[in-house]
């Protein structure tokens, strides 16, 4: 390249005395959302949650499927903590269980929601015109449908089960990170780093991966967060429908379904099922919205 | 001498768009209206004028950032006005941009290190004779090594704006288009990051489109300076005989606008009234008869065109230079 030019720097930059810490955006924002109480008790209920689900085999009193017909509709007691079923299963047993559908549901459906919805955000908001246009039309029709019977005609389609569950549910998913991704690429595809990037030669596809969806990442995490929750309920919705997951697995939604019929002489078949998905979906928002308070600087002291 | 780039009666003039269904043109900001210069080669043409007279739209659309509507763009003897895709992909590594604002033209999420090595990167330059380049840049332009792993946010003003020279000399570009370096910087700063530039232009024999909106920034490095108003050069000409001697009513009122240091001096102030017409609808004739202390029947009528006025070659466009440089001169 070029002979190297020796200058004389005597207007080199006055350098700060001690080199700063080292402080990136997730950091801070991590640390802005221990400090906020209901952020931290979303994260302690996640952390709970997915611990439960890694130990599960550890933790279940007795095996989640195996029944014993003699001791049906058990109330809680010192055997079986949260009761039995109609068949006699122990309850705990199953929502410890049904924990790691939940979380698999959750994480497989939003990741399908995210991947495909990013994709299809950034680039119609990047290339804009009629490529925007196709896009956000799709998108408008699938948001026209309420989410419950978009994923149920889904599953109609498709057929029963947990993966064409997670599909749905993905897929009903899609609009809101599209439309949330376009919005914030149509933001940072203005900013002056994105021209530079451009002026330094890179191609498109370049700087919309490289530059543009790097500084969206702050709303794509919060929906993210925030989508987990509606998706575990999604698919207990649809299981609940006896359109999901299929007996004799322990999925939470199924569980009330089944507890449905004794719902005034034992409760508890309904109860425990309902306030897991109740506290997980809680979870979820409570992180989801302590992200996004982090992540608004408007919120920052 | 030779000349690096000139620029034939670009235009660029972004359509106003009315009706979200079928969307039809019903106006056109005019925001750079016909302009005509040259650059030659390790030189710097000072681009003035108030905000939004097309100076920064200029700018963008020599680099090809924006397309021009019209007129012509010759760099380095090639025509460049409607170059596309891999060939003009290739041209950015001869033409770079500094920016205005060094808080939002790095990005934020990126290292030194990696802002500057993506234009390496993008031309295919190898890892090790990168971390040697950039580093050679970082001492370049004042800054250290162990600069290379912060981010942008921990850079004062005057280092980001450093940064974004890295950056701009990371392709050993032949041009590189100053879009306001210095106007939000502290004017000590300034100060520095001019002498930088010059040095730098020095060094590399680099040639500079300098746009800024006060005249004393561009007197320091400008050897040549072009005076814009609502999208047109109103007057070109060496910054010395622009000085001395402005023909251009609007020049007048720009130098007159120079604070003095002597306060003992007394200087006869030319005050414009009003604001910029809007560039969508301008003024017919001479776009400045609406301000122009010296405006007539015929301003109002005629449009003036770049007339030679002095033996050195400086260009005005106006109805009256001989009469207005009488009243000032």
């Amino acid at each position: 390249m070029s002979a190297e030019v020796k200058l004389d720097n005597h207007n080199a930059a006055p350098l700060a005395a001690h080199p700063t810490e080292k402080k990136r955006p997730i950091f801070e924002a991590l640390k802005s959302m221990i400090s906020s109480k209901t952020s931290l008790i979303g994260l302690i209920l996640i952390v709970l949650l997915i611990l439960v689900a890694l130990f599960a085999s550890f933790l279940a009193p007795h095996d989640p499927t195996q029944g014993d017909l003699f001791s049906r509709y058990k109330s809680p007691s010192g055997a079986h903590w949260l009761g039995t079923d109609e068949l006699g299963r122990d309850i705990l047993s199953r929502l410890i269980y049904g924990s790691r559908i939940s979380i698999q549901v959750g994480l497989i459906a939003v990741g399908i929601a995210l991947v495909i919805g990013t994709f299809l955000g950034a680039i119609s908001g990047f290339f804009g015109k009629w490529l925007d246009m196709l896009v956000m039309r799709v998108i408008d029709i699938l948001m026209a449908f309420p989410s419950i019977l978009l994923a149920i005609a889904i599953v109609a389609v498709m057929g029963k089960g947990l993966t064409n569950t997670m599909i749905a549910v993905g897929i009903v998913g899609i609009p809101q990170f599209a439309r949330i991704v376009r919005s914030s690429v149509l933001s940072v595809k203005e900013s002056e780093y994105i021209e530079a990037a451009r002026a330094g030669g890179a191609r498109q596809f370049r700087v919309l991966f490289r530059h543009v969806l790097p500084n969206c990442m702050a709303p794509i995490i919060v929906q993210t967060t925030l989508s987990i929750g509606t998706a575990i309920l999604d698919a207990a919705g649809l299981s609940f429908l006896g359109l999901g997951v299929q007996p004799p697995k322990p999925e939470w939604g199924a569980m009330l379904d089944a507890g449905r019929a004794a719902l005034q002489t034992a409760p508890w078949v309904v109860i425990f099922p309902g306030l897991a998905i109740l506290i997980t979906v809680l979870g979820f928002n409570l992180l989801g919205d302590g992200l996004r308070d982090a992540f608004d600087p408007r919120t920052k002291k | 001498m030779t000349t690096l780039l000139e620029v034939k009666d670009l235009e660029k003039h972004f359509p106003i768009t009315r009706g979200a269904i079928i969307p039809h043109k019903v106006g056109a900001v005019k925001a750079v209206d016909g302009i005509s210069f040259k650059v030659e080669q390790g030189k710097t043409l000072g681009l003035v004028g108030e905000s939004g007279c097309g100076k920064s739209t200029t700018g963008r659309t020599i680099l090809k950032l924006t397309e021009p509507t019209g007129g012509h763009i010759y760099f380095d003897g090639q025509e460049i006005t409607h170059l596309k895709g891999e060939k003009l992909r290739r041209l950015r590594q001869d033409m770079q941009l500094i920016f205005q604002d060094p808080f939002a033209s790095l990005n934020p999420r990126m290292t030194v290190e990696q802002i500057i090595a993506e234009p390496l990167k993008v031309f295919g330059m190898h890892k090790e004779e990168r971390q040697k380049r950039i580093n050679y840049l970082l001492e370049v332009v004042g800054l250290s090594s162990y600069h290379k792993e912060r981010y942008p946010h921990e850079f004062s003003g005057g280092q980001r704006q450093r940064v974004g020279i890295a950056r701009a000399l990371a392709l050993e570009p032949k041009l590189i288009i100053c879009d306001e370096p210095v106007s939000a910087l502290d004017v000590s700063i300034q100060a520095q990051v001019v002498n930088l530039m010059e040095d730098l232009q020095k060094a590399f024999g680099l040639t500079y489109v300098f746009i800024a909106h006060d005249l004393g920034v561009v007197h320091h490095i400008s050897d040549q300076v072009a005076v814009m108003y609502l999208g047109e050069i109103v007057e070109l000409g060496s910054y010395d005989e622009l000085y001395a001697h402005p023909k251009h009513p609007y020049t007048q009122a720009l130098l007159s606008a120079i604070p003095e240091a002597n306060p003992h001096r007394k200087k006869e102030r030319i005050v414009l009234k009003g604001d910029v017409p809007s560039p969508a609808t301008p003024p017919t004739g001479c776009k400045f008869h609406t301000r122009c202390p010296f405006a007539e029947q015929r301003c109002r009528l005629e449009k003036p065109t770049m007339k030679v006025v002095s033996l050195t070659g400086q260009e005005a466009a106006c109805h009256f230079v001989e009469e207005v440089s009488d009243v000032v001169g």
